[in-house]
């Protein structure tokens, strides 16, 4: 069984099998744990390189992202020198020069890196990502955006890059466009319950009767794909809710969307109970109030 | 989901003869510690809810290094959607400069990784968004 950051109370009581085994799970699992690969690195790793065989390189670039991410330029420039003595040539070594150049605020000089890989490469998407990533750390949103455009027409199928182009839209406040991205995912990606969550998030947001039907629409899909969903069940209920609770609405619809809700609420509910033990029981009582203020405030 | 936690955490405050007084933001860019739209929007909400005026902490993410400054954060009210700084001895950290050192001990024991927020709550509801477990810590180091 691959071992949890959880086992261990400090990282120096484990074995090397096991560190490899945790840094090839968050590659799998994509998951930037950088402060903790940096602890495993230098508790575990940074004496035994020579042993992990070929995958010693791939474990050099993860170590160097983190290394990076935590302003640790000793551990970082360790990583680029082994790489660059085994691999001179290589634009997969050139970026993670760029990216120290970012992480020291070198901005330019980080240009003229990808400048270079560019012109050896037209075709480089990481390269066209990292230059979107510095306009973002210059606070340079609008910029950003119009690159990343440009990026998402040519690389359709980078999902990571729609989700970003949301996020972006999202903090200028245009909740119009970034619907607009997730409704690309949805296309490709029918079946993926955070998506229809996400989506239903930015419609609810925006409000008015029409986005919140839409919005309770697809909270109702995250859900029937995935009942674990809880923002999902959360995002039910309250659409619902708010539907029910609209002047305008009247007749079956009012009672629908007041079955609805009460059936989220009874999911929550029940969820809560299974998980919670009895030192939890103001929680759960917080929990019990919240659902019954905001339905009555449906129902009347 | 804010409007869950936000219900939420009231109804949990009040049975505890507390209140939602503020709300403190980081935001992701690490230089930029200038208050949002939607931080604003937050306070507003909350100073309706309460009927006085909300704090809202904007955190200062170059002060959060090992060694915690005792005030890492810029306070704020929001007037007329506006955001405006409030005068520094009307906000202060309570604790004669003990806050400052038991935030670094927690950071050097690695405390933040047990952190919850309402947001990991929701991915895992059996987490404790209350953090009773650190509270207990922060209780022992006073």
């Amino acid at each position: 069984m691959a071992a949890s950051s959880n086992d261990f109370n400090s990282w120096k009581e484990i074995g090397l099998d096991d560190c490899r085994a945790m840094l090839r799970k968050f590659r799998d699992d994509n998951e930037r744990r950088s402060e903790e690969i940096v602890e495993l690195y230098e508790e575990c790793l940074d004496s035994k390189m020579h042993k992990l065989g070929n995958e010693k390189w791939i474990v050099y670039e993860q170590v160097c992202i983190a290394a990076l991410d935590c302003a640790r330029q000793d551990i970082a420039q360790k990583c680029i020198a082994a790489l660059r003595h085994q691999f001179p040539d290589s634009s997969r070594v050139r970026k993670l020069i760029g990216m120290q150049h970012e992480s020291l605020g070198s901005f330019e000089k980080a240009e003229k890196v990808y400048d270079s890989i560019q012109q050896t490469d037209e075709s480089n998407s990481h390269v066209r990502k990292r230059r979107i990533a510095m306009l973002r750390a210059l606070r340079k949103v609008p910029e950003a955006i119009v690159e990343l455009n440009t990026y998402v027409k040519q690389f359709m199928s980078d999902y990571e890059a729609w989700l970003e182009l949301c996020d972006l839209y999202i903090s200028e406040n245009d909740y119009t466009k970034a619907a607009y991205c997730i409704e690309e995912l949805l296309l490709s990606n029918p079946h993926n319950h955070l998506y229809h969550q996400r989506y239903a998030d930015i419609r609810y947001t925006q409000g008015g009767m029409e986005n919140i039907e839409l919005a309770r629409a697809h909270y109702a899909q995250a859900v029937a794909l995935n009942s674990n969903n809880v923002r999902a069940m959360y995002g039910l209920f309250l659409s619902a809710s708010n539907v029910a609770s609209a002047p305008k609405c009247a007749g079956q619809k009012k009672k629908d969307n007041i079955k609805y809700a009460m059936w989220a609420a009874n999911q929550i509910h029940e969820r809560y109970q299974k998980m919670m033990n009895k030192d939890n029981d103001k929680q759960m009582k917080a929990v019990e109030e919240m659902l019954e203020s905001l339905q009555l405030a449906s129902v009347n | 989901m804010l409007e869950i936690a936000l219900s939420q955490v009231d109804a949990y405050c009040r049975s505890r003869n507390l209140a939602i007084a503020g709300y403190y933001q980081a935001n992701e860019n690490y230089k930029d510690h200038s208050p949002n739209l939607i931080a604003c929007r937050i306070i507003e909400k909350i100073s309706e809810n309460i009927g006085s005026d909300a704090l809202l902490l904007m955190v200062e993410n170059d002060k959060l290094a090992s060694n915690v400054e005792n005030a890492c954060f810029t306070a704020y009210t929001v007037q007329d959607g506006k955001a405006k700084k409030v005068e520094g001895e009307k906000v202060q950290v309570q604790g004669n400069g003990t806050a400052g050192q038991i935030a670094s001990a927690l950071l050097c024991a690695k405390e933040h990784w047990q952190l919850v927020d309402f947001d990991s709550h929701l991915d895992d509801i059996s987490l404790d968004w209350t953090n009773a477990h650190i509270s207990v810590k922060i209780s022992n180091a006073v």
